[in-house]
């Protein structure tokens, strides 16, 4: 039975020119995202990769030097753009998509994307990952919203239910069926989606991609359950498109931002100027009371001692190397707790939204999207720890060799091209899809308690089903 | 319309309940919206002011010790480029909390120092860029987004309602005339939302800190009160526009969603697709590999100097080394790098220009694209003002930088009288009437195209069938 009512359901679907409308609508929206974000990876995948040889091309032909200058020139990482953000970009615009790693310092990644966009860009951008998740849902809530409704006002709904269909059968039928429609509807643009995936970066991402395909497979379910339990339990298809429409803005863009920056109310990210104040102030003093100054006498003595000699010069090392690596200790421990405050501080803020999503199965939608698709808040971390993990293994490179090559006072010591590729080259190499999805179990179980309590309320609705209006 | 029509039209919302509810949903979430964004906007206040009065303080003491000699307060190098920072600070502007914008994305201060702009252009204040991605809950949102879904709420019935339950035959019936009894309903509905829509402005206005016994923050919100109200008539004019037809009261509720996601949604996110398309910023990445390149060659010159420099850290090493060879090479080299980047700079800017008056072209096929625009603008937060900024900061910037480089390459020295004699920087806030051309074509649009669909609704009112 419930096999007849859906393909009855799907047929109708597919019948209706309003919903042929839609469907185009979104189609065509798709395919301006698709186009306009496939154009813009292509560009950004090409120009990243470009300038990271070109930087590296500067770098090792930058002549002969001395190693702590060449320390200072430093080089640039270049975050490379991931093929599935042309689906999802995350949070991509909003941070910077180079680091420069010089000496003694942990620069803040530069050149956000969303300083060069016009105002407009805060209305939100028109993205794959928008239309899958919020344009889709509403297409389907639009299609659903008097599936029982307009029976029960037109008298059909009695005449179904006499014909020996149980509430749930129908209820059962009209998801499977409905739901079906929609995916044969979306069918070109996804599968669009993915040849394009394909196309540009192989198979490498196409299980991150259908995992993403999963789960807004499963949140179109979860919607589709919601409407038809909306329509089922309203008093008029009038009452049900209200309830489904306010729903769906609330969820979509009000209860993002209010929890976005609520987050930031109670959790304040720390300024540049709190930021480098702290810095300064225990690069200064050191972390553990003891000063870069009074570390480097001790390493002095202890140098002194080791060798058995009684001047600086007379070390069969260069000792400003060793220096140099002390600074570097010392800053390395400064700079791990000044961003681990601030990592901390917007973990803070990420955990109000991530506790939001409880209200809003779509933010927990978009949390697992940007972590499959590479373009969340930790995927950038990813990248910030892998290049400052390659500026501290330069800057100890750099360091020995002034330590080992040199004497102490040779400040005219130069270094030369055999050193600068001895450095090696910074490639950056994407999270394993494991790791996005170990950090996905808080969203996927916000999906899974809206399912479950959605469930429970289609179960409870069938079995009081009002077949008359009122 | 009689007062008595109107009159038994409010009686009859307020029993609906939809209506109170609503209003009250609104005022609140006005208010709070407001509060946020004062919330937001006080920590670049209090940040900028901590930072003027650090900076004040360096001052001073650098002033003291050059009254009595010590070599890095006399050393112009030491001083202009390594020690000394002048926080170049962008006020909040007085209607800033009620529309955020790009006032959190784009710098409230720059560290000025004689070094090149670069510098101190591309800096950031570290953020939670999910939360930047999400966007504000600021009452600009509020207006912009909920308003329209508030004005639908309340009229996205009002004829087919009547039509329904037959009380429009009834009415016509006892003499009224069917444009004129619907028009009393809907302005009924008009009323009630502008009275409370207004009155929910002002305690945000109020709730926002917006200085409202001055010109400055008086007109601007009158002019926000008025792009509010006629954006809410738009809504109100569609409303009607879709009831003027006979349709079934859910078919019409899903037309104004759907006119809001293409007004709303839709229309603005293309608007934006298309200026950054069309005038694509110029790459962050090949500027970053071009300064670089600039840097590098200018650096080639100092070479000798730097090495010496960085392989003594004399900052570091403490003692008292004479370091002004160093800063001369700094100084040549930083104006060679200036020099170079200022063209690349420069396109950023026009491209921010040209992209934004696209935008200004485009927003006329969406009242939400005009109502944001017209807000942010009289906001400050549309990026203009800080274009605005940005090109004031890199005029005090020359003065800035001059003042240091000169006396470095004389071989002068800073005295206390120099010290009292640095440049400053106020923030010449651009008139109000300088934001007016992108403001009213977008409030005269809105006021013609309800007009417009008001006069047609009620041409169509006219032959409305009853039945």
């Amino acid at each position: 039975m419930i096999a007849t009512v859906a393909r009855k359901e799907f047929r109708g679907a597919l019948r209706d020119g309003r919903v042929l409308a839609g469907a185009c609508v979104l189609l065509l929206l798709g395919l301006v995202a698709l186009a306009s974000a496939g154009a813009r990876y292509a560009s950004l995948s090409s120009e990243r990769a470009v300038a990271q040889a070109l930087i590296q091309e500067q770098w090792t032909e930058q002549g002969d030097k001395n190693p702590h200058s060449a320390a200072h020139y430093g080089i640039y990482a270049f975050r490379p753009a991931l093929p599935l953000s042309f689906f999802d970009p995350g949070v991509l615009a909003y941070e910077g998509v180079s680091i420069w790693l010089e000496a003694h310092k942990r620069n803040f990644p530069a050149g956000r994307p969303a300083d060069d966009m016009t105002a407009l860009a805060r209305f939100g951008e028109l993205s794959l990952g928008f239309v899958f998740q919020a344009l889709v849902p509403l297409g389907l809530l639009l299609m659903t919203y008097a599936a029982f409704s307009s029976e029960r006002e037109s008298g059909t709904l009695r005449q179904v239910l006499a014909s020996g269909v149980t509430p749930a059968q129908l209820f059962a039928g009209k998801f499977f069926g409905l739901g079906g429609a929609a995916l044969l509807l979306l069918a070109p643009l996804l599968l669009l989606c993915l040849g394009a995936l394909v196309y540009t970066s192989g198979t490498t991402w196409l299980p991150a991609a259908l995992v993403l395909l999963g789960a807004c497979i499963v949140y179109a379910a979860l919607v589709l359950l919601l409407a038809l339990t909306v329509s089922a339990r309203a008093s008029s298809s009038q009452s049900a498109l209200l309830v489904l429409l306010a729903f769906w803005a609330v969820v979509t863009f009000v209860v993002p931002r209010i929890a976005a920056d609520l987050g930031r109310i109670l959790q304040p990210t720390p300024t540049l100027g709190e930021f480098q104040r702290g810095v300064e102030a225990d690069l200064a003093t050191g972390l553990d009371g003891e000063s870069p100054a009074a570390r480097v006498e001790k390493r002095r003595a202890q140098l002194l001692q080791l060798y058995k000699v009684e001047r600086e010069q007379d070390l069969p090392i260069n000792f400003q190397g060793i220096v140099f690596g002390i600074q570097d200790e010392v800053s390395n421990a400064v700079y791990d707790k000044h961003f681990g405050m601030l990592e901390r501080a917007i973990d803070a803020q990420v955990d109000v939204f991530e506790a939001a999503s409880v209200l809003s199965p779509r933010m927990a939608l978009g949390v697992i999207s940007q972590e499959v698709a590479g373009t969340s808040l930790q995927h950038q971390r990813y990248f910030e720890r892998g290049a400052e993990a390659f500026r501290r293994t330069l800057m100890d490179i750099l360091n020995r060799d002034i330590a080992m090559n040199s004497k102490s006072g040779q400040a005219n010591y130069r270094a030369g091209p055999g050193l600068w590729r001895q450095t090696g080259e910074y490639r950056f190499e994407p999270e394993p899809l494991s790791a996005s999805l170990a950090r996905c179990a808080a969203p996927l179980t916000v999906l899974v308690l809206w399912f479950a309590v959605l469930v429970g309320a289609s179960v409870a609705t069938t079995r009081r089903l009002q077949v008359l209006a009122t | 319309m009689s007062t008595a029509m109107l009159r038994q039209e409010l009686q009859l919302l307020r029993r609906e309940g939809l209506a109170p509810w609503a209003l009250i949903a609104l005022t609140l979430l006005l208010v709070a919206a407001a509060l946020n964004g004062r919330a937001l906007l006080g920590v670049q206040a209090r940040t900028a002011a901590a930072l003027e009065a650090e900076a004040a303080e360096t001052t001073l003491a650098l002033a003291a010790q050059a009254g009595r000699g010590v070599a890095t307060a006399i050393s112009p190098g030491v001083v202009g480029y390594s020690v000394l920072n002048k926080p170049v600070v962008l006020p909040a502007a007085p209607l800033g909390a009620l529309a955020i914008g790009q006032a959190e994305l784009l710098p409230a201060w720059y560290p000025v120092t004689a070094r090149g702009p670069h510098h101190f252009l591309a800096r950031n204040e570290p953020d939670n860029p999910l939360r930047l991605a999400v966007g504000n809950f600021d009452a600009a949102f509020v207006i912009v987004w909920l308003l329209p879904l508030v004005v639908i709420a309340l009229s996205f019935n009002v004829v087919s309602a009547e039509r329904e339950r037959g009380v429009l035959a009834l009415a016509l019936a006892a003499g009224s005339s069917p444009a004129g009894f619907i028009l009393g309903k809907v302005a009924a509905r008009a009323l009630l939302l502008f009275v409370s829509l207004w009155l929910a402005l002002l305690a945000a206005a109020l709730a926002a800190g917006v200085p409202l016994g001055r010109a400055a923050g008086a007109l601007p919100l009158l002019l926000w009160f008025t792009g509010a109200t006629l954006y809410a008539a738009f809504w109100f004019a569609l409303a009607l526009f879709v009831n003027s037809r006979p349709r079934a009261s859910d078919q019409n509720a899903g037309l104004l969603a759907g006119a809001w996601l293409v007004l709303v949604v839709l229309l603005p996110a293309l608007t934006h697709l298309a200026a950054t398309t069309v005038f694509a910023a110029p790459s962050r990445v090949a500027l970053t590999t071009e300064l670089r390149e600039a840097s590098e060659s200018a650096d080639r010159a100092a070479a000798a100097a730097r090495d010496q420099y960085f392989f003594d850290h004399p900052e570091m090493q403490g003692g008292d080394p004479d370091r002004s060879a160093y800063f001369r090479s700094v100084a040549e080299s930083e104006l060679s790098v200036a020099t170079a980047m200022a063209p690349l700079l420069a396109q950023f800017e026009v491209q921010a220009r040209r992209q934004q008056g696209l935008v200004e072209v485009l927003q006329f096929l969406s009242p939400g694209t005009m109502t944001w625009q017209s807000l942010t603008a009289l906001a400050g937060s549309d990026g203009a003002r800080h274009r605005e900024f940005r090109g004031q900061t890199l005029a005090f910037h020359e003065r800035w930088s001059a003042f240091f480089r000169e006396p470095l390459l004389s071989g002068a020295t800073l005295t206390p009288v120099a010290y009292a004699a640095l440049p400053r920087f106020e923030f010449d806030e651009p008139p109000l009437v300088s934001t007016l051309p992108r403001v009213l074509p977008a409030l005269a649009a809105l006021l013609v195209l309800s007009l417009l669909l008001g006069a047609v609704s009620v041409r169509r009112l006219r032959r409305f069938p009853v039945v």
